[in-house]
């Protein structure tokens, strides 16, 4: 609601408040930049004012006509309450003046709102996620690859191209992640590659079976994925592999995860250090072998030796693959393997069995 | 016999009944020590554990030294000046012309009556300020609960043959009566004009019951506090411009010196002989963007009590002489140093808390000296207060607590608003 400024000229002029609290107040009311909540509580702490004071200032401000409450529900038997009452006229209980509230106007527009929310939220995200990567010193990261995507492509066809991973996009942010416990950070897409960080482990495998399960369902409803599914021999069929996204350091320590995530213009977060480039290397390592994997399955995630230590995954056996694109800069690394079908996830015991070798070592 | 029979009255209220206008055990033994120095006896003439025995034996023996029930009177006076007050102090300066006045205005003694409306019962003044106190009848209740047992069959079921009534019989079992129980009692208020300060300091105790039976509602507080300027007005003369001013500074508070700067330094004062400890932390946390995430927190640490933390500071001054230290020494007192309570610190804004004072002093009069090493001659006192920023009030939770105490803490709070 927009309060009423004639409605207020006359209140000042019967309040016993001070200037400096009036100046205060229809900074308050009417000069609010964002959407914002009053209450008696907001009035108190606002305005500094004894808690009966800023019952009575907002009482004052309602009978006066200055304010109209919205809408309550009694706390004891739920009615709904849209007048200013004392008591609730179903089970007679009081009813606190502290419940009451009224939405005032914001002066922005709701464009410039949407940016700043967002940018707030996603500021909010990057504080968890460096308090969490600064204490565990860690982030399990994670890369999808749409599986066969070099015929995709040519078989969708740009527009439908971009429309499906426009669903998948959609699948991964209110499906696959929504059901996590701890923080993510989607950092980017390239091509068909999308890469997520995760504060917590557990959460990875949450995220991958949420996926697939969605994936599943879209084959029976989705028109556009129905309208390829029998032009294609694997679709629509992902690949992925976590790892461990250690913090940098340098001789003198651990680097700041603060320094390292940053926020776009836009509002979203990245990092923005080149230290981590070289830590993205292990699925150029590792191929799945579509035929094995995708006949009954409709997600692979190569799991890393890194990653599943100290996680229920530890005992699975392991296979050993070359990372690096340069002869020197090679390392062996150990991965093992989990299929998932229907959002369920299979343990795989020859992991060897279900490895493509690599056309061009070291490439993506 | 030099007693009245309602001085004996206020004697049984005392040592008989619970709540209200009951004294400490520590502060009964304390009478009885008194009475034992003034009149020059011994503990086997009168000792201090009699306040454990029946209130008829102990008036019995009491009064044999104690005959006119003075130092009982003495006693009981404090308990009603120092006893659960909530405490505000306002800047208020008297005129010239006003002090003139109040100079020739005679003392009023202590009564210890209990009138119908606010009525003042003391008048003390000195060349530095003026006390008015002022006290109203009220009620101390009680419940009594009944079980069958307990009550004459026939009375039972009668009562329970008209309860089933009352609900259309949709019940059929009578499991208790429970009674409502009220004494007479009155309620206090002490009202300081302090001409050095340039102060008015205004003491309630708002934890009383009305005649209907329900505590004090928030508008009789504010009725009370009309009522009350009406009064120390008439008794000061003042004029009705000058009442209208009390009366707008006690409503508005705006001229309160509890400001934010005397919170701040109250939850965190440590002293050579006086240190806080906030054991409750109440925290406010404004999003700024999504008024949804607003956040009130409260974080308690239950286990700092008051009787541990005592010990710990008697043996720290006694060994030391002073309690500077005492939180290095004690870090598990130092509460702002809890996890959670020490990241909220920083992170959020403390609008409130729930602390101990704790105070070492000199002993008075006729106190017991049971101390050793550097707290010989001394002895511990403590409060236990609320403290909320908005209401600007400093709540007193002890049903006893010392003067001594009291005014060292408002002292503090004068010297930090910088009114001192």
């Amino acid at each position: 609601m927009r309060p009423s400024f004639l409605k207020f000229l006359n209140f000042q002029k019967q309040s016993k408040l001070s200037p400096q609290k009036i100046e205060d107040l229809h900074t308050i009311l009417f000069m609010s930049p964002l959407k914002q909540k009053i209450d008696s509580d907001k009035l108190k702490r606002k305005l500094d004012l004894p808690n009966n004071n800023a019952k009575k200032l907002f009482t004052d401000l309602i009978n006066t006509g200055v304010l109209d409450i919205v809408s309550i529900n009694c706390t004891e038997c739920g009615e709904t309450i849209k007048k200013f009452l004392n008591t609730c006229p179903t089970c007679d209980s009081e009813i606190n003046i502290e419940e009451y509230y009224t939405d005032i106007n914001a002066l922005l527009a709701n464009e410039k709102i949407k940016l700043i929310k967002s940018k707030h939220h996603e500021s909010k995200k990057a504080d968890i996620i460096a308090r969490e990567w600064d204490v565990q010193k860690y982030l399990s990261y994670v890369l999808i690859d749409l599986v066969d995507s070099e015929n995709v492509q040519n078989i969708l066809g740009d527009q439908d191209y971009k429309d499906f991973f426009q669903e998948i996009r959609e699948i991964l942010k209110y499906h696959a992640l929504s059901s996590i416990k701890g923080e993510y950070l989607i950092l980017g897409e390239i091509g068909d590659c999308i890469k997520i960080a995760f504060t917590k482990k557990d959460d990875v495998i949450t995220f991958f079976k949420g996926f697939s399960n969605e994936l599943a369902n879209r084959v029976n409803t989705s028109s556009l994925i129905l309208k390829y599914l029998t032009q294609l021999e694997y679709f629509p069929k992902f690949s992925g592999i976590v790892d461990i996204l250690e913090l940098p350091s340098t001789t003198n320590g651990y680097i700041s995860p603060k320094s390292i995530i940053s926020i776009t213009l836009d509002g979203s977060i990245d990092f923005n250090s080149k230290a981590l480039t070289g830590l993205f290397r292990l699925d150029s390592g590792v191929h799945i072998n579509n035929d094995k994997a995708f006949s009954a399955n409709n997600v692979s995630l190569w799991l890393s030796e890194n990653y599943i230590s100290n996680t229920k995954f530890k005992f699975l056996n392991k296979i050993e693959v070359e990372v690096g694109k340069h002869e020197s800069l090679k390392v062996k690394r150990n991965v093992a393997l989990l299929l998932f079908n229907k959002g369920k996830e299979n343990e795989i015991e020859n992991p060897e069995k279900y490895k493509r070798e690599n056309k061009l070592i070291g490439s993506n | 016999m030099n007693y009245t029979e309602d001085d004996k009255r206020l004697f049984y209220e005392v040592f008989s009944s619970k709540g209200k206008n009951s004294w400490t055990v520590a502060y009964k033994k304390q009478y009885i020590y008194t009475v034992q120095k003034q009149a020059e006896i011994t503990s086997k003439e009168l000792a201090e554990n009699i306040v454990g025995k029946d209130t008829i034996k102990i008036f019995e023996e009491v009064i044999k030294y104690d005959d006119n029930l003075n130092i009982f009177k003495q006693f009981l006076k404090s308990h009603e000046l120092y006893a659960r007050k909530s405490v505000e102090i306002h800047k208020f300066e008297i005129s010239d012309s006003e002090k003139n006045h109040i100079g020739s205005l005679d003392n009023i003694s202590y009564n210890y009556s209990i009138p119908s409306g606010w009525t003042p019962i003391e008048v003390h003044k000195t060349d530095t300020d003026i006390v008015i106190t002022l006290a109203k009848g009220a009620f101390h209740a009680t419940t009594v609960k009944f079980e069958k047992d307990k009550l004459d069959s026939e009375i039972w079921d009668k009562l329970k043959s008209n309860v089933l009534e009352v609900t259309d019989n949709k019940y059929s079992t009578l499991r208790s009566i429970k009674t409502e129980l009220m004494e007479e009692t009155r309620v206090i208020s002490k009202v300081k004009f302090d001409f050095k300060t340039d102060t008015l300091e205004f003491g309630m105790d708002y934890s009383y019951i009305q005649k209907d039976g329900k505590k004090a509602s928030e508008a009789q507080y504010i009725e009370d506090k009309e009522e009350i300027s009406q009064e120390i007005s008439k008794t000061l003369g003042f004029s009705d411009e000058r009442t209208a001013v009390i009366k707008n500074t006690l409503e508005t508070q705006e001229d309160s010196i509890f400001t934010k700067e005397v919170f701040e330094q109250l939850i965190t004062l440590k002293q050579n002989d006086l240190i806080i400890i906030p054991t409750t932390h109440h925290f406010y946390r404004e999003d700024g963007v999504n008024d949804e995430h607003d956040e009130d927190i409260v974080t308690s640490q239950r286990n700092q009590k008051l009787a541990d933390i005592e010990k710990k500071v008697k043996e720290s001054y006694s060994e030391k002489g002073t309690l500077t230290g005492f939180f290095e020494e004690h870090p598990e007192h130092n509460t702002a140093k809890a996890k959670i309570t020490e990241q909220l610190i920083t992170s959020a804004e403390t609008t409130k808390f729930h602390a101990y004072a704790i105070l070492i002093r000199d002993i008075t009069g006729f106190e017991k000296d049971t101390n050793k090493d550097k707290m010989e001659g001394k002895t511990v006192d403590s409060i236990i207060f609320d403290f909320d920023v908005n209401d600007k009030t400093i709540n007193i939770k002890n049903n006893n607590y010392t003067k001594e105490v009291y005014e060292t803490i408002i002292s503090k709070v004068l010297e930090f608003s910088k009114t001192k």
